[in-house]
């Protein structure tokens, strides 16, 4: 499953978002792109750094497959603690990997 | 057509039965008494407003739950937008009365237990969320004023609510049954209680499991049996009972708030929206909170653009507009009154969609929006009696002004520019008097300063939402201290 990370553009960030990334990465055992037009993912992380979700499956272009949605401390508009932040994520990625059925 | 007009609401206010206390006195006619009808006036100028062309589309939205228009105040926020536009439809509000309209506390309520009982519905697995929408439903159909409740008397504040000597200072369930609910306590500083259809209750701190008797929502008819209405005073009241229409400074418009009781009313089970769920009394304190917050960036800044009004109007008749000092003081004015502004547009424009769909503001920017009005109208208040005058609290009365042998006398020394009658300096004066220290300073002033929290509470939610941590990285990297990743 082809995992991706759209960023919002960081203003005000209560979240440091870059490291969350690399902590998904470290723990999934396998990258997670950064987005570009054609990348085709399964799986895109949209990473905002506030709750406000300035990117957003709503607003994004180009994105495909399924989405989560971080924006600060809140995954898929549900809140979270910085704790578990990371845990939270993962266990929505592993749901989604679970459940996914690869296109060849 | 789920719009009311404001005759309508005034009728509807005349078949209530609510037990209201005055001056020692119960109340048999709540919507002529003299006192208390200018508050009902500003809240039916919601109404009003509502089926006014020139006001209507910011006034009325489509209803999120059944697509009908309805009034804003019934809303629940469903965008960034929606937020914004509450904010304009309240400084308008604001501008049209010059005082505290009562019906942001139900809005703020109803949005924050909107998206709590979700949450707490899909956490816990109770069925709150069901009982609230139906309510809300109602209330949307009707066009109906609901009056949001939280503050309790709260005895001795070191104190928890179960470690008070008296165990009804913060408002409790004392028992239940299949049918429902018994509560006992009170609610004070109730804003436009006495002009409500509905009361809605909220709890007002963080409850731990020690408190969960405490953790309580609920919403009932105002007229309930067992509530009673105790009506606050305001600097200036009884000036409503002289028949003046110069000395009120505002004949027409008033705030309202009241000490409200429960004496074990009883609340029926699908009215209830949080029951012992201590866990969640936090998230719908602070929720609601923020929403209220929110509410003075728009509401205030209406009643400033009043007050700003009356302090360039006064400085005209006074014959001082063209000093450069007096300019000036205006333009701080307006500059604080924009700034207030600029923090509820902000707030709003932050906002986001919490899971229930309904928007919840930036919660760092809200507090960062009351905490300065917390300052903001003290010091375009104090600009405003510079310019208006000592004569503010000195002037004579309407009725020693009306008297033909010694009102000539104040026509004459009371004269400011030639072409402006004495009259007009009079009820201008009054006007800036009924804002910085008359009935409505209750809005103005206090209320800016302990409505929706006092100051340190939101200093309190400043800490805890701002991202200290950030800013020190920012800061070592750019001293060279770390390096960016």
């Amino acid at each position: 499953m082809k995992i991706t990370a759209i960023y919002c553009g960081g203003c005000n960030p209560e979240i440091d978002r870059e490291a969350l990334v690399k902590q998904i990465v470290k723990r999934l055992g396998k990258p997670v792109y950064p987005f570009s037009p054609g990348t085709d993912p399964d799986l895109s992380l949209f990473i905002n750094g506030c709750p406000r979700q300035c990117v957003n499956p709503r607003t994004a272009e180009g994105w495909s497959g399924k989405a989560i949605v971080v924006a600060g401390l809140s995954i898929d508009a549900w809140e979270v603690s910085q704790e578990e932040l990371v845990d939270t994520l993962l266990r929505k990625i592993n749901e989604i990997e679970e459940k996914f059925i690869p296109i060849n | 057509m789920a719009l009311k007009t404001a005759e309508k609401y005034l009728e509807s206010l005349r078949k209530l039965d609510l037990k209201v206390w005055m001056f020692g006195e119960k109340v048999q006619n709540i919507v002529d008494h003299p006192v208390i009808r200018p508050s009902i006036n500003s809240v039916a100028k919601t109404y009003e407003l509502a089926q006014n062309d020139a006001h209507s589309s910011l006034m009325t939205v489509a209803s999120s739950l059944s697509g009908e228009r309805i009034n804003r105040f019934t809303h629940l926020h469903q965008s960034a937008g929606d937020l914004v536009n509450k904010v304009k439809m309240q400084r308008l509000m604001g501008q049209k009365t010059a005082t505290c309209f009562q019906r942001c506390v139900g809005m703020d309520a109803i949005n924050a237990l909107d998206s709590v009982t979700y949450e707490m519905d899909l956490k816990l697995g109770t069925k709150y969320h069901a009982n609230f929408r139906s309510f809300l439903r109602y209330i949307q159909d009707n066009d109906l004023v609901v009056d949001g409740a939280m503050t309790d008397p709260k005895g001795d504040r070191s104190l928890r609510p179960s470690q008070q000597p008296d165990p009804d200072m913060y408002l409790r369930i004392v028992s239940q049954n299949s049918d429902g609910i018994v509560v006992r306590g009170a609610k004070a500083h109730q804003t436009g209680a006495i002009n409500s259809h509905e009361i809605c209750i909220m709890p007002t701190v963080a409850m731990t499991e020690a408190d969960k008797d405490y953790a309580v929502s609920f919403a009932i008819p105002s007229d309930s049996s067992g509530i009673t209405y105790i009506y606050g005073r305001q600097s200036c009241d009884t000036r409503k009972l002289e028949g003046s229409s110069i000395d009120v400074g505002n004949a027409l418009y008033g705030g309202q708030e009241a000490l409200v009781v429960f004496d074990d009313v009883f609340v029926p089970r699908d009215r209830v929206f949080m029951c012992r769920e201590f866990q969640f009394s936090g998230a719908l304190v602070e929720r609601f909170a923020g929403y209220h917050r929110q509410s003075y960036g728009g509401c205030k800044v209406g009643v400033g653009d009043v007050l700003i009004g009356a302090a360039a109007q006064m400085a005209e008749y006074n014959g001082a507009a063209g000093a450069s000092h007096v300019k000036d003081k205006i333009i701080e004015m307006i500059h604080l009154n924009e700034t207030l502004y600029s923090c509820g547009i902000a707030c709003s424009c932050q906002g986001h969609r919490t899971p229930s769909g309904t928007y919840l503001i930036d919660m760092l920017l809200a507090n960062v929006c009351k905490q300065n009005v917390t300052r903001y109208p003290y010091e375009i208040a104090r600009l405003a009696e510079d310019i208006a005058g000592g004569l503010m609290v000195t002037m004579p009365s309407e009725k020693d002004f009306r008297h033909p042998e010694i009102g000539p006398y104040i026509e004459k020394y009371l004269k400011g520019v030639a072409g402006v009658p004495t009259e007009h300096r009079m009820r201008m004066l009054r006007l800036v008097e009924n804002i910085t220290l008359g009935c409505a300073a209750v809005g103005y002033r206090t209320e800016s300063m302990h409505g929706a929290g006092s100051p340190q509470a939101q200093r309190i939610m400043i800490a805890r939402q701002a991202n200290l941590e950030h800013k020190k990285k920012l800061a070592r990297i750019i001293s060279g201290i770390d390096r960016e990743e």
